[in-house]
């Protein structure tokens, strides 16, 4: 076979594919960054008209809006993109420390460890509605087992409306995220931990190294570049949050993230257009975060090997 | 063997901890939908 008719062939077998990526994934892609360039209100799409950079830098735009007085970050977009931020970072910070602890143990031998790995998926194998539902029901104000633990225990003095209030809103959805996804974590940094090599430990052992220093200098340094495959997934996956935040706290200004502003303006304004915007804003935000996260990995993956 | 034996109860108390965390809030919700 000429290397002509292979790659006709490969086309071919190519094409089924690339057709149903098309029409799956690009068209609606560009239709939403078409939108974001237009008028378009969700109860009549067909009426829309072309507005430019309106939608993004316009007097009721996201970004250079005369009519945010308190500055950009106090906007309602601004808001949305500090929440997704921190609970991106914050979440994803804790959960490779809680990933890395529950995968450091999972990796011991010890009788009843296959319990415990079967145990510890649980909370990552259901879904997002489910665990949202049911910590809403436990940090629930008035009937929450929460609030009455801590108040029986004597740490709280009064009940807290963990998910309403501002100041601790947040950090109830960032503690069920990573209830939630540190299994993932751990998982992924516990098959990393499998593929290492038996004889550094043992010859760690032989020296009397001790086991901290083994962790940091032999563990640490030989799972890097799997732990920030996991990081940037992980990281990818917290920046479009939506379901967990939206169940826990719905629109709540204080948790409210890019992809619940673009559901509220879509869905409950009917503007199709801004939330478009938004939505093409917050893929582009993904795009950076990988594209940068990559590189720096890269980066200091290549310094390493220096 | 005194060592090994305080390492494996080190590790299955942690593990308790590590499964209660994770099945706790299901017990619970199970336990009060059963009430």
């Amino acid at each position: 076979m000429t290397k002509q008719t292979a790659t006709k062939t490969a086309w071919r077998f190519l094409a089924p594919m690339l057709l149903l990526m098309l029409v799956v994934a690009v068209w609606p892609l560009s239709r939403s960054v078409w939108f974001g360039f237009t008028d378009a209100n969700i109860n009549d799409l067909a009426a829309s008209k072309w507005v430019g950079m309106e939608n993004y830098v316009g007097e009721f735009g996201l970004m250079f809006n005369p009519n945010h007085s308190d500055g950009f970050w106090r906007s309602d977009w601004g808001i949305a993109i500090r929440n997704t931020l921190y609970f991106a970072v914050v979440s994803v910070g804790l959960e490779v420390l809680t990933g890395l602890a529950v995968a450091m143990l999972l990796h011991q031998d010890f009788p009843g460890r296959v319990w415990v790995r079967t145990a510890v998926l649980v909370p990552w194998a259901i879904p997002t509605i489910v665990s949202a539902k049911m910590w809403q029901w436990m940090l629930h104000d008035q009937f929450g087992i929460i609030n009455e633990l801590l108040l029986n225990a004597g740490v709280l003095a009064q009940k807290i409306a963990w998910t309403a209030d501002a100041s601790t809103s947040m950090w109830s959805v960032v503690a069920v995220d990573v209830w939630k996804t540190t299994p993932f974590m751990a998982l992924l940094i516990l098959a990393a931990l499998q593929t290492l090599p038996k004889d550094c430990y043992e010859a760690a052992k032989v020296d009397g190294v001790h086991p901290l220093r083994v962790f940091f200098k032999v563990t640490l340094p030989l799972i890097k570049m799997p732990l920030l495959v996991a990081v940037m997934f992980r990281l990818l996956d917290a920046l479009r949050v939506f379901d967990l935040i939206y169940v826990m706290t719905s629109n709540n200004s204080s948790t409210i993230s890019m992809s619940g502003f673009v559901r509220r303006e879509m869905v409950d304004n009917g503007n199709m257009g801004l939330g478009s915007a938004a939505s093409t804003s917050l893929f582009l935000l993904i795009f950076i975060s990988a594209f940068v996260f990559i590189k720096a990995a890269r980066l200091r993956f290549s310094e390493a090997a220096k | 063997m005194r060592h090994k034996h305080l390492r494996t109860l080190c590790l299955c108390l942690a593990s308790v901890v590590v499964i209660f965390i994770s099945l706790a809030p299901f017990i619970y919700v199970l336990g009060t939908s059963l009430k």
